[in-house]
């Protein structure tokens, strides 16, 4: 795809693109403003105008209506549609708790939002469902999201992390304890407790704990041995667990080895960059001191260098507009 | 930049003349975000209604121009107002309700951008709007973004990655 013709036109032409144009552009807006010169307003507003007065006193009592239901009512109704054990669709209104039972499976769709699957013995809360934030509360069970909101819209909390969509599929489970452990499938989610930040991609996992929030993510098929030594880091930061954990990373393992640099400090962090070093082909205008410095510019560049995707795309979604 | 003032001082002067009553000027504007509002519309409700609910829109504005303090704010008064119409005639659902009178009096285009806007409206809503925004009213990323007061770079972004899923959805379509 040439991106510069996307844009402005300009550059080399992209067929594909000129097709969709052609195709599309059959559907463009081709009416134009037709003056006259009884009025100050045109003849279709004329109209309107007629019918907007009759309908406006209408719309007064249907209103009033509406506003005292919707006092009665107080809380909003959603986007979302709730099916419980396969019945019936029900409106989910914003700060409703869905419960399943042992053996109920729920299915909650938007066709703003994506779909998410509430497996049996799981509490899950609708806290918002506003335009630009759609967040639900998994207080314990397991949910699996298929999100198709723009990314950063949807966010799932837990009671040790917040689970920030990408724009992905995962699976997010979360113990009775607070404890919490999140899969993607496809995309990407963002697991945020405060200032920690894990960016799980595809195939990856992490694990959150109440009181320390997300831990290193991990792919799944990372070592045993390792991903052990992971789990007994984040929990106890013994040196011992990290020397386990780095010998045992293969050059994929980057993604882990890349969180612990901003997880380490002193001698550990220059272990685990001279073991990223070792799996990651580091650009050469990187320096290892603006890395151990935490330079946030040579963070990105070192996260480049794994090839999981241009990190100017993740910040760009962090962005608020 | 000194064209991009030059214009919004002209869309000022066009703003503060239909709010003493000038049609002509109200008609420049009508003509100048015609394409901007039917596109924004057409990312939320039916080809076929589009034009009724941007009317509606225009007529909207022009009861309200003279409640409008700043004319500056203009294309972002008339963009929420064209959003808040779009949302209001999804929920009443007009055009699934009597498909019949959806083509009375006009001559349909062919099927196939039907099938493709279909496909672009699955798209999540900031990806729909500003393709179709670019490959339907054929406005370039850098109008989409001084019109929508989007950042360029947001646009840009919203163009690539709304493009890439739309390929590959078309691409599933052709699968099936």
């Amino acid at each position: 795809m040439n991106e510069d013709y996307l844009w402005d036109r300009s550059g080399e032409q992209d067929k594909e693109i000129m097709h969709l144009e052609g195709v599309l552009g059959q559907l463009r807006w081709q009416g134009s403003w037709q003056p006259t010169t009884a009025s100050n307003i045109p003849p279709w507003a004329q109209r309107k105008l007629l019918w907007t007065a009759a309908a406006a006193i209408l719309l007064i009592g249907i209103a009033a209506t509406v506003f005292l239901h919707e006092v009665r009512t107080k809380n909003s109704v959603t986007s979302w549609r709730l099916s419980l054990a396969g019945g019936k669709e029900k409106v989910v209104r914003a700060g409703q708790v869905i419960e399943t039972a042992k053996a109920t499976h729920g299915v909650m769709e938007s066709e703003f939002i994506g779909e998410v699957h509430i497996d049996p013995n799981s509490r899950l809360r609708v806290l918002s469902a506003r335009d630009d934030e759609h967040r639900l509360a998994l207080d314990h069970g397991t949910i699996r999201a298929l999100i198709w909101a723009p990314p950063t819209s949807f966010i799932v909390d837990t009671p040790s992390a917040h689970a920030v969509d990408l724009g992905c599929q995962y699976t997010l489970r979360v113990a009775k304890n607070g404890a919490g452990l999140l899969t993607v499938e496809t995309g990407w989610v963002a697991f945020q407790w405060h200032d920690v930040e894990s960016f799980i991609p595809a195939g990856a996992a992490c694990i959150t704990r109440q009181g320390s929030g997300p831990g290193t993510p991990y792919f799944l098929n990372a070592p045993a041995t390792m991903t052990a030594a992971l789990d007994q880091f984040d929990a106890t930061g013994s040196d011992d667990a990290l020397k386990t954990v780095l010998s045992g990373a293969r050059p994929r393992d980057g993604l882990t080895l890349w969180h612990l640099l901003g997880r380490t400090h002193g001698e550990q962090r220059v272990e685990v960059l001279n073991r990223f070093v070792t799996l990651v082909n580091l650009p050469s205008d990187v320096s290892r001191r603006n890395i151990l410095a935490g330079d946030r510019k040579s963070m990105d560049a070192a996260w480049d260098a794994l090839q999981l995707g241009d990190t100017s795309w993740w910040r760009e979604w962090k962005r608020r507009w | 930049m000194l064209i991009e003032a030059e214009t919004r001082l002209q869309e000022a002067t066009l703003v503060r003349a239909a709010q003493g009553g000038d049609r002509v000027a109200f008609g420049t504007l009508y003509e100048r975000y015609g394409r901007l509002i039917h596109g924004i519309i057409l990312a939320h409700v039916h080809y076929h209604d589009a034009e009724d609910v941007m009317q509606d829109v225009f007529v909207k504005a022009l009861e309200q121009l003279h409640n409008l303090r700043e004319p500056a704010a203009f294309c972002g008064w008339l963009i929420s107002i064209a959003r808040r119409a779009a949302a209001d005639h999804r929920r009443t659902r007009k055009a699934m309700l009597n498909p019949g009178r959806l083509l009375a009096g006009r001559t349909p285009p062919a099927l196939e951008p039907f099938a493709i806007l279909d496909v672009v409206k699955r798209l999540p809503e900031s990806y729909r709007e500003t393709l179709i925004l670019r490959l339907v009213e054929g406005m370039t990323g850098p109008e989409i973004a001084a019109r929508t007061g989007l950042t360029a770079d947001s646009v840009r972004v919203n163009l690539c990655r709304g493009m890439k899923l739309l390929r590959a959805c078309l691409g599933e379509q052709a699968k099936v």
